[in-house]
């Protein structure tokens, strides 16, 4: 990776994640409002200078949900993400390269999966298997494999037909080999792009499944946004509001990595 | 009829395609341009119907009746555009529109701008095709353009050109995308044009095939003109460097026993052009003042234009 | 337009590879029944009150005691005929249940790749006309449109104009029993199809956004000036077909997002679709109608992929079928 020349995009996204991060990991040892303490008789309060985004229906800061809820979210986007460049990216890898019936068979494999809505998936898988955390990372990792597969795997045909590929399969590299040393460097680009896009995805398909009910035991904006529209004709909009910007802003921050790459490597 | 003068075109990259590229054509005349790629044969052509990328940096004047085609306003310039002056060039599938039928494509502009009612657009469209020797044209009029075979498509490429009976055809290479036969049969296709009183301006890199067709010709070299004089003068009795260097590698069917004449060298970039005279690493004439000073056109007796500073006077 | 024989064979070929998707589809379920905790047991050895003779009948009914093999034939067979069981909770044969709710979300489903496709198409065609800071903003627009979280964004919707504005009804589909009563089910369904819209109009933009940019740059073009044709005409007669031409490639494209998105958007507006029946059975447990729903998502997309394949094929003159 010779040159790594930051730009606009890479910049805002590593501060956004950069920051969830800390503040969701690390933000109980500094934020002075502890996110999980009730004050039913202080419910429903609108933003002010004690409670800068208000308060929910139990009377728990917004503020400090917000920027503590995060924990969740990233750790699916990140582990997800990767747990689906990894499967998606040797797949598509060693369909191409093996080719024939193994490519074949994988590649129906692949539409089958494309073929059904991932959240129906997801809901199902986790209602059968209950929604812990693990289960979630991997119900979302693989369902969204199937899209890298085709690329890494397209990458792969085209990489086969050049030269130094085909020289070191006929002189008999063993595929692990042929693999690990050349097609996956070939694409480590694309893959690194991709991984971004994943974790975009995967931090939104998390926030669905929270909203939904199935939070994986912790705090989650998801889940916040779920009781805030209980709540909703109560027109208390912060409740509504922030958990939802912070999911964008998590989302749109992984975007970003992956664009800011794609120009960065252009 | 038309007249180019001091033309200068750089892109905006900063490539410069073209450098003070002065012709002239004159009614019922063919003027061949040779030139290898990246001669400036095809930016010449773009420049004439002003074609080229908005941004492109484009100086000179282009007369055309005596008025400067780089001035005209737009509508002025809709109106020249296939009216007064066509251009065809070397893909013909990519100069129709895939999703239109071959035929509305050919009388479109006519039928738009009202000057002929469809029925009889059509009806010329299918003679002119029958002309250019299209069989079955009445079918052909009806077909998509990837339905048609290559050589189908350019004589269709060329009714389009011509449909609206320009005065000028200018032809960008229209048979090097062809077999060899079918190249033949469009030379003599174009052949017939110039009987009919066409002007053209015919484009090539085959030095060969201008001679069968041209009556000048000027030889372009890295965006610069070389030599420009008769058939006669320039193909018989090349004097500049390169023009004998063309000729002498074109291939004939004699030259198989002799063996193939290559020149030495390869074509310069243009962003970074040797200094002097452009010509210089490849010519086998090249002396010190070759290397240093760009010659500049000159005539000589016979009438015919060089720029080279080894150029001796044919009388 | 143009049609001949191959066309139909053509069609014919891609209607034959249905079978096979849908095969696999009743597979995965078949194996999931099978992999679930305490397998398809579970709902009834789940209900204590059930004494063991009742259980023993239950699963001698449901074929629960016979060799996987034949219970995997027989569920094919049964599916193929369009029997999917009866629901747990509803105590109706599922087919029912689905064809009560189905029809709703081809409704949202339809009028969502309307709206979108003429947004993304209209900001696409914006963005390579007037270029710059516009080409710019649209950009940005639908960046930020592809991460937000579709079912924040129908909450957002809810709030200006359910709560703020009082202006649009905020769940299900009918306010009275009085019938079907075409305004009351318009109105409900502005919010879940803007929302659904979001999510699907980026991909249409961006991709009509580079077709523009592809088609205007081709050689065509250049001809057609040289003819000397006026932008306008060029534009609107040759450039816009083109290029939007493999548009509605797009759309097949994201049939599951179409219909993932349809999902979560029934579920935030209570809208009586697929979606939210899926949502429910999970919530119930109603295995019968979950797995019939996981079938019936996948025929949906496979043959809004077979429409589109079928369209293009249509409207497309490049293709040709010998």
């Amino acid at each position: 990776m010779a040159n790594v020349k930051l730009n606009g995009e890479l910049l805002f996204g590593i501060s956004v994640i950069l920051f969830f991060t800390i503040t969701s990991f690390f933000g109980k040892y500094f934020i002075p409002i502890n996110p999980s303490v009730q004050h039913l008789s202080a419910a429903f309060q609108p933003p002010s200078w004690s409670h800068p985004f208000g308060t929910d229906y139990l009377g728990r800061d917004v503020f400090a949900r917000t920027l503590e809820g995060g924990s969740v979210s990233i750790e699916v986007g990140v582990a997800a993400g990767l747990l689906t460049v990894v499967i998606g990216g040797l797949v598509g890898i060693f369909s191409a390269y093996y080719g024939y019936k193994v490519d074949i068979t994988i590649q129906r494999v692949v539409d089958i999966i494309l073929s059904i809505p991932l959240i129906v998936l997801a809901l199902v898988l986790v209602a059968l298997f209950g929604s812990s955390i693990a289960l979630i990372v991997f119900a979302i990792g693989i369902l969204t494999w199937p899209s890298l597969a085709r690329i890494t795997r397209a990458e792969t045909l085209s990489l086969k037909e050049r030269d130094f590929v085909y020289a070191e399969i006929v002189a008999g590299a063993s595929g692990i080999h042929v693999v690990f040393r050349h097609l996956i460097p070939n694409q480590a680009k694309t893959i690194l792009v991709y991984s971004g896009l994943a974790m975009s995805s995967a931090t939104l398909i998390q926030a669905a499944l929270s909203y939904l009910g199935f939070t994986g035991g912790s705090v989650s904006w998801g889940f916040d946004l779920y009781m805030a529209q209980q709540y909703i004709f109560n027109g208390s909009w912060w409740m509504t509001f922030f958990p939802g910007a912070a999911i964008t802003l998590t989302s749109l921050g992984f975007y970003m990595i992956s664009e800011g790459l794609r120009k960065m490597w252009r | 009829m038309l007249e180019v003068r001091n033309l200068s075109v750089v892109y905006p990259d900063g490539t410069p395609a073209l450098q003070n590229l002065s012709i002239s054509l004159g009614t019922r005349e063919v003027l061949g341009i040779i030139g290898e790629s990246g001669s400036g044969k095809s930016t010449l052509a773009l420049a004439i119907m002003r074609l080229l990328p908005p941004d492109a940096n484009v100086k000179g004047e282009i007369l055309y009746n005596g008025k400067d085609i780089l001035g005209l306003s737009k509508s002025e310039l809709e109106r020249v555009r296939g009216t007064e002056i066509a251009m065809i060039f070397q893909d013909a599938l990519s100069a129709f529109d895939p999703l239109m039928r071959v035929g509305p494509q050919i009388v479109e502009k006519a039928v738009i701008k009202k000057a002929l009612g469809y029925e009889e657009a059509r009806a010329r469209a299918i003679d002119l095709m029958r002309g250019l020797g299209v069989t079955n044209p009445e079918a052909r009029f009806d077909a998509y353009p990837h339905e048609l075979s290559g050589g189908l498509r350019q004589r269709a490429f060329i009714a389009m050109g011509l449909f609206q009976k320009p005065k000028i055809i200018i032809l960008d290479e229209p048979t090097s995308a062809l077999d060899v036969i079918t190249q033949a049969q469009l030379i003599q296709t174009i052949r017939g044009l110039k009987e009919v009183g066409l002007s053209m301006i015919f484009i090539t890199h085959d030095i060969a095939l201008a001679s069968t067709i041209c009556d000048r010709v000027a030889v372009l070299y890295a965006g610069k003109m070389m030599e420009y004089g008769s058939v006669h003068q320039v193909i018989r009795r090349p004097i500049h460097p390169y023009t004998q260097g063309l000729i002498e590698s074109t291939p004939t069917l004699s030259s198989v026993r002799r063996g193939l004449k290559v020149m030495k060298g390869y074509l310069p970039n243009l962003k970074s052009l040797p200094g002097g005279c452009r010509f210089h690493p490849r010519c086998p004439y090249a002396t010190d003042i070759c290397r240093s000073v760009d010659p500049e056109l000159a005539e000589l007796s016979d009438g015919r234009l060089v720029a080279c500073h080894m150029a001796a006077d044919p009388k | 337009m143009h049609v001949n024989i191959g066309m139909a064979k053509y069609i014919a070929k891609r209607l034959a590879l249905l079978p096979l998707t849908i095969f696999s589809v009743i597979t995965i379920d078949f194996v999931l029944i099978h992999l679930a905790p305490g397998g398809p047991f579970q709902i009834l050895l789940s209900d204590p009150s059930f004494s063991p003779q009742e259980v023993a009948t239950l699963q001698a009914e449901y074929g629960l005691n016979k060799p996987l093999l034949i219970q995997y034939f027989t569920y094919i067979n049964q599916v193929l005929h369009g029997n999917f069981g009866i629901s747990y909770f509803y105590g109706v044969p599922v087919i029912r249940v689905i064809m009560d709710y189905l029809p709703n979300t081809l409704v949202l489903a339809g009028l969502s790749i309307l709206v979108s496709s003429v947004i993304g198409i209209l900001f696409g065609i914006l963005s390579t006309s007037l270029r710059g800071l516009i080409d710019r903003a649209l950009n940005t627009l639908a960046i930020l449109s592809y991460t937000l979280p579709v079912f924040w964004f129908g909450i957002l919707l809810i709030l200006v104009f359910s709560v703020s504005l009082r202006l649009l009804p905020s769940t299900g589909v009918y306010v009275s029993n009085a019938g079907f009563n075409l305004a009351q089910y318009l109105k409900h369904i502005i919010m879940p199809t803007l929302s659904l819209s979001l999510l699907l109009y980026p991909p249409v933009y961006f991709f009509t956004r580079s077709s523009m940019l592809e088609v205007t740059q081709a050689n065509f073009v250049r001809a057609l000036y040289g003819k000397g044709l006026s932008e306008g005409v060029v534009f609107r007669k040759h450039v816009l077909r083109n290029a939007l031409l493999p548009v509605i490639t797009v759309i097949g494209l994201h049939g599951a997002v179409l219909f993932g998105g349809a999902t979560i958007v029934e579920i935030v507006f209570t809208w009586p679709g697929m979606g939210l029946l899926t949502y429910t059975a999970i919530l119930n447990k109603d295995y019968p109608i979950l797995l019939a729903s996981v079938f019936f998502y996948s025929l949906l997309v496979a043959v809004l992929n077979l429409i589109v394949d079928i369209v293009y094929v249509f409207i497309d003159p490049r293709i040709s079928l010998k």
